[in-house]
């Protein structure tokens, strides 16, 4: 029960109480106090409690642990971990094989989400038109991104199958090549089958993003550009691009984390080679930890890999706080 | 507070995304084993035992009727009849032990085991125990000692050098049930079309029989191997170095590949690749079933270590091109005849020190491990048996006389060096010696880039 008296009500909410001020008519504050146990707010933190409970117990005792045995040598026989310090970070500036995992993972990201950006926006700009079958075409265009990882990662390997893939194939059939190529043997050839892949995959999530945000852009824009005598190309850049950057900062950026974080594709195409061409920081940290069993060291590289993608997370979060979406 | 709550949520979310690894075991689960129709010829309790142990055996199998076991062991590469699976349902209507066997590829089974033995978890009672692992593996104490369970006449009649692997000291940790080793197999058809009169026995009369083969247009290479960054192009290179009279670690397993015959043997496969282009260019990105499809294909004229049941499988109509035509050296290549040599990779079942169920466990393996089992399984599937009277066996030597040869061959049989650090030797190798092929880095250099990298990894264990 609120009490008001006149036209002035203060409150302060404090841990689901409210704690009112009673004032009269003309500004003076009366004695005492009611104290007002806001209920909703109650309410809505006991719904949540155990959804919390459940997130924070499953991804707060890994990432303590984690932290812990980053700091740590694990000793296999006994189970027990003993402290090394800084040890574990300190290894990280010497080891090449993690630097060079690095620059292929910056190198990837930048390549696949540069295309998938690029490819996504023209698809949904076609298929924002009305046209016969553009219904029938977003449905299909989907089909990549609902393949499962691995299911994506062993067809393609069997597409660039050397001895009996169908690009070799299709492409000999077509008189472009001589000779079957072996598409996964070499270092360049790999990585850049790898990152078609992952940008096969991964651009109809961009197209079906944009195609929504396409939707929200008023036409009459469009005819006004028109008639102040504007082409599609110049519509393109001063209306359609600009009114997509909502969309379209929000894509980069889960974009980056998602490529960062690459690892079932690569681990079924490649694993990781030839000669390390493909492995990924993902990859590598998968083979230090559960092949080489230094989870310590392993679990400092997570913590490096994990404080890139925090602060791509923040720059995620900060840019939906300017679009206002946050309060 | 609604912000700073939003950010906080958000980092949290961001460290899950990338949640430290090591928490916890990751065992996969696949569906439970079938019950299948029994064909009645497997013993009660699958014993080589004598019929008082058997006895006690069979009492001991129905105090646990109703026990499940998890198994985890690599596919068999000669078992596509799904002869494994049949014979674990019929331990399991025997004996009354539900098991879950779980068959995946060899490097995802190890990925399995190394992530299961290091978090000390307890999902599997019977697990892969690789040649390459034993020294890790007793070390920590992953596994159990067996020598409770196993009996005599299982001891003696076990092919010795093939159980000594599984052992340390005077304990035994494994049984075998796979008997890999492999072999040198050609195709005749193709020799006899090129007018070659017998195998090569040197890597030299290798190269020059591929060529003359290659340019008449017989085959499309010489040999294809599994040179795909993977465990088996550490194999692939270990044969090679044996071959040259070398190997990787010297005699107190310190690395040893800046040594003549290892550079020799490089030398040897980067200008049989690039240069002579005798090697099947698709060995970069083949795994080692890619190898018997190519040979069945008839696109090979050589397979150079053939596990054993590639050759019924490239003499079997219905799946080869080749069918009639393969045959098995009495010998396998050598820089020299006398370098000759021939890899061995047996694997075993070993139990988990964690497993709750080690008694059944036990019963498993000794089921699946049995003299019976053991020539059964190499009548049905043609696999190599781990009892050494059975390679003299009338029947089975009936349907295969060319195991004849593979006894020759068997005769400079070497396995993997026994190393704490194997998996990050074999990393290394893989790497540097794909580099050293695709003209990465010189002969000289990759070795140089190895030896070093080899030392720091000796030194960190």
């Amino acid at each position: 029960m609120i009490l008001r008296t006149g036209k002035f009500l203060h409150c302060l909410k404090r841990a689901g109480k409210m704690k009112i001020k009673i004032y009269d008519n003309t500004g003076q504050r009366k004695a005492g106090t009611v104290v007002y146990k806001k209920q909703e707010n109650i309410f809505a933190y006991k719904m949540i409690l155990p959804a919390v409970i459940v997130i924070f117990g499953v991804l707060l005792y890994p990432i303590i642990y984690s932290l812990i045995m980053s700091f740590s040598k694990l000793d296999l026989a006994e189970r027990t971990m003993n402290f090394i310090g800084t040890k574990n970070y300190a290894k990280i500036f010497t080891d090449s094989e993690f630097q060079q995992s690095i620059l292929q993972t910056i190198r990837f990201t930048i390549i696949t989400v540069f295309f998938e950006m690029v490819l996504g926006v023209a698809c949904a700009l076609v298929l924002n038109q009305k046209f016969r079958g553009c219904g029938f075409l977003r449905g299909v265009m989907i089909l990549p991104w609902a393949l499962p990882n691995v299911v994506n990662a062993v067809m393609w390997k069997w597409i660039y199958n050397s001895s009996y893939g169908a690009l070799n194939a299709l492409l000999k059939q077509l008189g472009l090549i001589n000779a079957y190529k072996v598409w996964l043997g070499t270092p360049e050839s790999a990585f850049h089958c790898v990152a078609f892949c992952n940008i096969w995959k991964e651009t109809p999530y961009v197209v079906l993003l944009v195609l929504a945000g396409l939707s929200n852009i008023n036409h009459d824009l469009y005819e006004a550009a028109r008639v102040d005598g504007s082409s599609s190309w110049h519509s393109f850049w001063k209306i359609t691009l600009p009114l997509l950057r909502p969309v379209t900062s929000v894509l980069i950026i889960t974009k980056t984390i998602w490529a960062i974080q690459t690892f079932d594709l690569v681990y079924v195409l490649t694993g990781g080679g030839p000669a390390n061409a493909t492995e990924f920081i993902s990859v590598y940290i998968h083979k230090v930890a559960f092949k080489f069993t230094q989870f310590g060291y392993g679990s400092a590289l997570s913590y490096v890999l994990m404080l890139v993608t925090f602060f791509l997370c923040l720059a995620y979060i900060r840019n939906l706080a300017k679009q206002g979406e946050l309060g | 507070m609604v912000k700073t709550s939003a950010l906080l949520m958000a980092a949290v979310t961001a460290a899950g995304l990338c949640a430290g690894c090591g928490s916890g075991s990751t065992a996969g689960t696949t569906a439970a084993a079938e019950k299948a129709t029994t064909a009645g010829t497997a013993t009660t309790a699958g014993t080589a035992t004598t019929a008082g142990t058997a006895t006690t055996a069979a009492k001991a199998a129905s105090d646990m009727k109703g026990t499940k076991i998890t198994v985890l062991l690599p596919q068999h590469e000669m078992d596509n009849i799904g002869f494994m699976k049949k014979k674990t349902d019929e331990f399991s209507k025997e004996t009354g032990i539900q098991v879950e066997l779980i068959n995946e590829s060899w490097d995802n089974v190890a990925d399995k085991v190394t992530a299961e033995m290091t978090t000390g978890g307890s999902s599997y009672d019977v697990i892969e125990f690789d040649n390459s692992w034993v020294t890790k593996f007793v070390k920590n104490k992953w596994v159990e000692p067996l020598n409770q369970y196993i009996s005599d006449d299982e001891k003696k009649g076990i092919v010795p050098g093939v159980l000594k692997i599984f052992s340390s000291g005077d304990q035994i940790y494994g049984i075998p049930w796979n008997n890999d080793t492999r072999f040198f197999m050609y195709n005749k058809k193709m020799l006899d079309d090129a007018g070659i009169s017998a195998p090569p026995k040197t890597w030299d009369e290798l190269v020059t029989d591929s060529k003359t083969m290659m340019s008449k247009g017989i085959c499309k290479y010489g040999y294809i191997d599994s040179l795909q960054q993977a465990e088996a192009e550490t194999n692939a290179l270990t044969y090679m170095v044996y071959s040259f009279g070398g190997a990787f670690l010297d005699e107190n397993l310190k690395p040893n590949v800046t040594s003549a015959p290892v550079k020799e043997a490089y030398s040897f496969v980067a200008k049989a690749y690039s240069e002579d282009k005798i090697i099947d260019p698709a060995s970069i990105t083949s795994d080692q079933a890619n190898l018997a499809t190519v040979f069945c294909n008839g696109d090979t004229a050589f397979f150079l270590q053939g596990w054993a049941g590639v050759y019924a499988q490239a003499n079997d109509a219905s799946t080869s091109k080749v069918a009639g035509q393969v045959e098995v050296a009495p010998y396998s290549i050598g820089k020299t005849p006398e370098d000759a040599a021939v890899l061995s990779l047996p694997e075993a079942m070993a139990i988990p020190t964690t497993s709750k169920n080690k008694d059944a466990a036990w019963k498993y393996i000794e089921f699946m491990s049995s003299r019976d089992f053991d020539k059964e399984k190499a009548l049905a599937i043609g696999a190599l048996p781990i009892y050494s009277d059975l390679f003299e066996d009338k029947e089975i030597l009936a349907k295969y006389p060319y195991w004849e040869n593979f006894g020759k061959q068997s005769a400079n049989a070497k396995g993997h060096q026994p190393i704490l650090w194997h998996d990050q030797f074999s990393s290394a190798v893989q790497t540097e010696s794909l580099k050293i092929l695709l003209e990465q880095e010189s002969v000289d250099d990759g070795l140089a880039n190895l030896q070093k990298q080899l030392e720091a990894v000796e030194q960190d264990n």
